[in-house]
């Protein structure tokens, strides 16, 4: 990790689900609002502070992006976007899904809204079942309960099954 | 909670290198972070997911307000996705459908909410009058024995159905049954506020026309109030609803004097501050078109304003930008072939530049910005004649809105 300039180069460790630890300089980790509001409270930065419900490779990605948004000034908003979408190109539906768990866990908001708006666009055009499949829904209506739902929605249809 | 989740495990299929807990995605996460990020269309086939999925899709009116925050925030690059058009089909059957576009073929999507049901015998009209943020409202006239016709207006919400009447307004002093409304999102105080304003048509003697009144509808309070009247009492609004955009609506209007000449405007109604202001747009001599048909539209980020130049079948198109105040105008002259009668633009389709425009109340076709060329679209199934109007989808509830911000 690259040495920071700033005066405030505090560091802390994170503990991923697997056990793997993180050690996080303090602007970056304060991307996160869980985080910070941790050490504006009592909690001291020589702790480890574990993350049980986050595994290695999703903590590795999330911090990723909070090293790439504490970095860059917000003058340089273009390059953050590309940087956006660069970052959740080739991603797979399970890795989005940790990373909007991990996203809503660690109050990080910016990660958030790029990550579940990224499954929200793969699903748009995805017919219900499938979508039942991607969520593990099950399916609770009658064949006449979803026959009715499905005529008043009948417009939505087109070229679907 | 009707929804379950299935117990069996996940495959992996990514990076096969370590063993990894694949979190399943709790059923709250879905709906509150992800599933409001979609534009209506697919929203109102999840419906058909599970139980859980519909209740909140069509009924939850935070799940409304989340859905329409966002859908906003996207830049609208095209009109058939956070955007649509609506046909509406008043004469015979009372039916409305979609425009839609798929391998740029046009066709019609009938909408099955319509909350009218079809009586053939009955004298009653529909019409749409207003509409803004996914709300339609819908103005019944009905015709009794003795000729004289009573004025009804719902709300309905064309794509989860949901319909609400609207109380008659307290009996103004309405000179006429006619009316034009707008309707529109007032931010100061988290509403959406019908306005209807009564047109005095009559000519009295001295050719001056009666003062128009004007009530305005509170969809939070839920009730009528009469406002201040009509800016001149020689001003005549035009009978087409009135647009909303940057937070006031807008109508075009006009006046008179002893010449064959009438000025137009574009009147604005603030909706914070319920004030009028009034800019002139063109005084037209009647006499040398076969018809004088002003209006105004919303197309893209700019407001326009068209009206007939003096070549026959073609129209002045003036884009503005209100919001710098520098009434600065773009003129185009769009040349319509074949046009017989108003014509009406009702969009921009922004990736490819184009103006939609309704032709001679029947024909759609489409005016290119860059070249100035048009072209009559080839719309499968489109009906005869139709009211045509641009539309914002939401989820909003008409019955249960009771503002955004909480």
């Amino acid at each position: 990790m690259a040495s920071s300039i700033e005066n405030n180069n505090e560091k802390l460790t994170l503990k991923s689900s697997d056990g793997e630890e993180f050690l996080v300089e303090k602007h970056v980790a304060l991307q996160s609002t869980l985080l910070q509001n941790m050490l504006d409270s009592d909690c001291s930065s020589a702790d480890v502070i574990p993350l049980p419900k986050i595994d290695a490779r999703t903590l590795a990605l999330v911090l990723g992006y909070c090293k790439k948004h504490a970095d860059a000034s917000s003058s340089k908003q273009g390059e953050l976007n590309s940087f956006d979408s660069e970052f959740l190109k080739d991603m797979d539906m399970g890795a989005l899904f940790n990373l909007v768990l991990a996203a809503n866990f660690m109050e990080i908001k910016g990660l958030l809204d790029i990550a579940a708006q990224k499954i929200a666009d793969t699903i748009k055009d995805k017919p219900h079942q499938e979508v039942r499949e991607i969520f593990h829904v099950e399916n609770d209506y009658t064949p006449e309960e979803e026959a009715a739902v499905r005529e008043e929605n009948r417009w939505a249809f087109e070229g679907f099954p | 909670m009707g929804m379950v989740r299935k117990k069996e495990k996940r495959e992996g299929t990514s990076c096969g290198s370590e063993l990894m807990e694949k979190e399943e995605i709790p059923a709250e996460i879905i709906l509150e972070e992800i599933m409001w990020r979609l534009p209506v269309k697919p929203l109102a086939r999840f419906r058909s997911v599970c139980k859980t999925f519909n209740s909140t899709i069509s009924s939850d009116p935070k799940f409304a307000i989340l859905q329409l925050k966002n859908s906003s925030a996207i830049t609208t690059t095209t009109c058939f996705d956070r955007k649509r058009v609506m046909l509406w089909q008043c004469l015979d059957c009372s039916s409305a459908f979609f425009l839609e576009k798929k391998n740029s073929i046009f066709s019609i999507q009938k909408i099955n909410t319509s909350p009218i049901k079809v009586n053939k015998a009955s004298s009653s009209y529909y019409s749409i009058v207003a509409s803004c943020d996914g709300l339609v409202c819908l103005l019944q006239q009905i015709k009794n024995e003795v000729g004289s016709v009573s004025n009804s207006i719902m709300f309905w919400n064309p794509l989860t159905g949901e319909t609400k009447r609207v109380s008659d307004p307290p009996t103004f002093p309405c000179l006429t049954k006619w009316f034009t409304y707008g309707l529109g999102y007032d931010s100061s105080t988290d509403d959406y506020k019908l306005v209807q304003i009564n047109l005095g048509f009559e000519h009295n003697e001295i050719g001056l026309f009666q003062p128009n009144n004007v009530g305005v509808f509170s969809l939070r309070a839920n009730s009528w109030r009469q406002i201040q009247d009509f800016p001149s009492s020689n001003l005549i609004c035009s009978f087409r609803p009135g647009v909303f955009n940057n937070g006031a609506l807008r109508w075009t209007c006009f006046s008179k004097d002893n010449s064959p000449n009438y000025h137009y405007k574009i009147v604005s109604f603030c909706l914070e501050k319920e004030k009028y202001t009034l800019l002139d747009i063109t005084t037209i001599d009647f006499r040398l078109y076969n018809h004088y048909h002003v209006g105004i539209q919303v197309l893209g980020d700019k407001l326009a304003v068209y009206y007939p130049s003096n070549v026959n079948c073609s129209y002045h198109l003036l884009f503005t930008n209100l919001y710098d105040n520098s009434e600065s105008w773009t003129d185009h002259i769009v040349t319509i072939p074949n046009d017989t009668w108003f014509s009406t633009p009702l969009c921009l389709f922004e990736n490819v530049g184009e103006v939609l425009f309704q032709v001679s109340g029947g024909q759609l076709g489409v005016y290119r910005l860059k070249d100035g060329a048009f072209r009559y679209l080839n719309v499968l199934d489109l009906p005869e004649t139709f009211q045509a109007l641009t539309f914002s989808e939401s989820l909003i509830s008409p019955n249960t809105y009771k503002g955004t911000r909480n």
